[in-house]
């Protein structure tokens, strides 16, 4: 599970905008402006915060949104020790299971920033596999500099519903959700379903 | 053939070698569609999943192999597509090789071909296939068309099965919009006198395949850890699923205790007794819940409900449809009455909310629109005049296997006219076959030889235009100044219609109690 690191936001964004690549890219550049500005800003403050009453900032959270549409897109199922090349952990049953019992975003960002699990062997098969995605052969292809009005793929994606506002379902149980995470913005119905969320869920994904 | 493969069920008595033949393949990135041109009209294309996998004996199986492999659980295909485009051209290769030689029986160096490619293909995609089909298989001459081009081609030939005929206006000028719900991404393409507008393709990153790893996310998190049983998943999904009328009122439904009328449990297989998940029937419960006069809103049924594990009928929801298509073995149903405690999956509001995401793509987080806005948005694009776009909505064809879904096209149909103009008439009408329309009407088009030689590319032509051709791929011209084999019209010599045929054609079209008081308001 190793979606995150594959994708940078800009990309991820390009893919699913119809703006222009370089509209992407400057919006993507303000998003990590924002970021590590804020950052840098409340850096003493965040110190002071206990890490469970942290809130994810609105760049973190449209990124693990975006991890998790990416593993959705994902038809390659990178299940560590299945693909032939005697992967890492496949003995650790445990493992195995926090890996992919809960949502992909989560573990991924974790170990992203823990670094543990990556053994050597494990780099070198990602880096093999990542040289075969489509996302590999987009950012080789230039097609982001491809003259403006010309339709490509990038121009291709259909843009937001102007029809619809987005709809908001419970993360635990899918029903009509009308509360939102104070901390990690994920929507849940009801106290129980908010128990649950905040045990499983809820910054599982970040730190 | 270790203890794990059957043989597969359709691979009887081929004939040897086929030789000067057409093969058409639509190259989906889920499932491989092959036909014979020459078989003609009434041939039933052979589907296998277009993937790889290691069976747990350790042999590595693909295509129609894989398609009869006993035990899915845990089974990790690999595949060649990623995003819906070819990223691994060996993998595709031998795939592809297995399913021309193994399953068809034809010799690759003495056919042509005609082939799909996802429009919008990068440089890098379109010279693989190129030198997929001539280097490595050899084929004397290909043409490559977009799935949509061919779905068209399929649906203007399709007259008798929807109530089209040849002298239809949207048949003879060539005009239509293609929405093609397929296994990575879904298409809207605009097409009119033949040629699919640029502008008028739209991608919404949404397919089958998205939809069977939400499904797999939220099993995972509500009930059992799915995450590695791709192919359970997708077989649930494709038993299980329908598309709702409405959400809201559909998820009132499901609150009463046990998830009411809409729970279905899917037994899982076990790879022993149970070889391919079914649905359980749970009709039998209900009878017994109607017998006593109980209404079936209430809560208090539990017992009723745990009375189905023993006195439940089995098999009775055979696959309908899809890549695993082989019948249930006999001996599964032998064994079943000592089975009474196998897994199962329960599925009560995600039956419906994961097809939902078509329409909704917002409802997981994906900043696009729905299948129906994404027909508007292909339609109404700035290359189209008015009566062009009247015409493409007089003929709104939809294919592709996520369309199966039950009530699909029901549902579509009543969210997409409020979504346009009044002015405009809609006509809408789904593939036979969505998953074998685009082979079929492969099939058609290579049966016109003329036209099929007119716009193939040969293979001496190929290797001694190699450089001009990867010129004219990196250029992304979308239709090629070079012969590439890429199909520009899909068909020939479209009749010109003017606005006002047009407008007077639509207005038959509208039932008469409507063209009453269009001119009352006049």
């Amino acid at each position: 599970m190793s979606f995150v690191q594959d994708v940078t936001p800009e990309l991820a964004s390009s893919r699913y905008g119809t703006a222009t690549t370089s509209e992407a890219a400057a919006a993507a550049g303000t998003m990590t402006a924002k970021t590590s500005g804020s950052g840098a800003r409340k850096s003493s403050r965040a110190r002071s915060i206990s890490k469970a009453m942290r809130r994810v900032d609105a760049a973190t959270r449209a990124e693990v949104a975006a991890a998790r549409l990416d593993s959705f897109e994902s038809d390659v199922a990178i299940v560590p020790g299945q693909d032939g090349d005697g992967g890492v952990d496949s003995d650790d049953e445990e493992f195995v299971f926090n890996e992919n019992a809960r949502d992909g975003e989560a573990t991924m960002v974790k170990g992203k920033k823990k670094g543990t699990r990556t053994t050597r062997g494990a780099a070198e098969h990602k880096r093999a596999a990542a040289a075969r995605t489509f996302n590999a052969l987009l950012e080789q292809s230039f097609i982001d500099r491809a003259p403006k009005g010309t339709p490509t793929y990038l121009t291709a994606a259909a843009g937001p519903s102007k029809a619809s506002a987005p709809r908001k379902f419970c993360s635990v149980c899918g029903f009509a959700a009308p509360y939102g995470c104070a901390r990690c913005g994920m929507r849940f119905c009801s106290k129980k379903c908010s128990a649950v969320h905040a045990e499983t869920r809820c910054l599982k994904m970040v730190g | 053939m270790g203890p794990h493969r059957a043989r597969p069920p359709h691979r009887v008595a081929l004939p040897p070698a086929r030789a000067d033949v057409t093969v058409v393949v639509d190259l989906g990135a889920g499932t491989l569609k092959l036909a014979f041109a020459e078989d003609g009209d009434g041939t039933t294309p052979i589907a296998v999943p277009n993937a790889s996998a290691r069976a747990r004996g350790g042999a590595s199986v693909s295509g129609s192999a894989l398609a009869a492999v006993t035990d899915v659980n845990g089974l990790a295909l690999r595949r060649a597509h990623d995003r819906g485009y070819c990223v691994n051209w060996e993998l595709q290769r031998e795939v592809l090789r297995e399913a021309l030689e193994g399953d068809l029986g034809v010799d690759a160096r003495k056919c042509d071909l005609v082939i799909t490619e996802a429009p919008f293909a990068l440089p890098a995609t379109r010279e693989g296939l190129d030198a997929m089909v001539f280097e490595d298989l050899g084929f004397r001459r290909m043409l490559v068309a977009t799935p949509a081009q061919l779905a068209k081609r399929y649906a203007d030939r399709a007259e008798a099965e929807d109530g089209r005929d040849a002298g239809d206006l949207c048949v003879l000028a060539r005009a239509g919009v293609v929405l093609d719900v397929g296994f990575s991404f879904t298409h809207a393409t605009a097409i009119c006198g033949g040629v699919e507008i640029a502008r008028g393709i739209r991608r919404l990153n949404l397919g089958g395949k998205t939809l069977t790893n939400y499904l797999k996310e939220l099993v995972s998190f509500r009930q059992w850890n799915m995450m590695d049983e791709s192919v359970v998943i997708e077989d649930a999904k494709e038993k299980a699923c329908y598309v709702a009328d409405d959400v809201m009122a559909e998820l009132e439904k499901c609150k009463v205790k046990r998830g009411g009328a809409v729970r279905r449990e899917y037994v899982l297989p076990d790879g022993i007794h149970i070889l391919r998940g079914y649905i359980k029937d749970i009709d039998e419960g209900k009878k017994d819940k109607n017998k006593n006069g109980e209404d079936e809103g209430e809560n208090d049924e539990d017992d009723e409900d745990e009375d189905e594990d023993d006195d439940e009928d089995f098999g009775a929801k055979g696959p309908k449809r899809g890549k695993k298509k082989q019948p249930k073995p006999p001996m599964a149903k032998a064994l079943k009455p000592a089975e009474p405690d196998h897994q199962v999956l329960t599925l009560v509001n995600e039956r419906f909310m994961v097809p939902e995401t078509l329409f909704h793509p917002s409802d997981i987080g994906a900043r696009q629109c729905g299948v129906t806005e994404l027909v508007t948005q292909a339609v109404e694009n700035d290359d189209l005049c008015d009566a062009q776009r009247a015409l493409c909505y007089l003929d709104v064809f939809v294919t592709g296997g996520c369309s199966l879904f039950p009530n699909f096209m029901e549902r579509f149909e009543r969210d997409l006219r409020p979504l346009i103009s009044e002015s405009y008439v809609i006509r809408v009408r789904r593939a036979k076959d969505p998953i074998l329309a685009a082979c079929l009407g492969g099939v058609d088009l290579a049966r016109d030889r003329k036209f099929f030689e007119e716009n193939a590319i040969t293979k001496e032509e190929y290797l001694a235009n190699k450089a001009s051709i990867r010129e004219a791929h990196q250029s992304l011209e979308f239709h090629p100044s070079v012969r590439t084999g890429r199909l520009r019209a899909y068909a020939r010599e479209p009749t010109k219609f003017d606005a006002n045929r047009i407008k007077a054609e639509c207005m038959k079209l509208t039932p008469t109690n409507e063209r009453e008081i269009e001119r009352a308001s006049e």
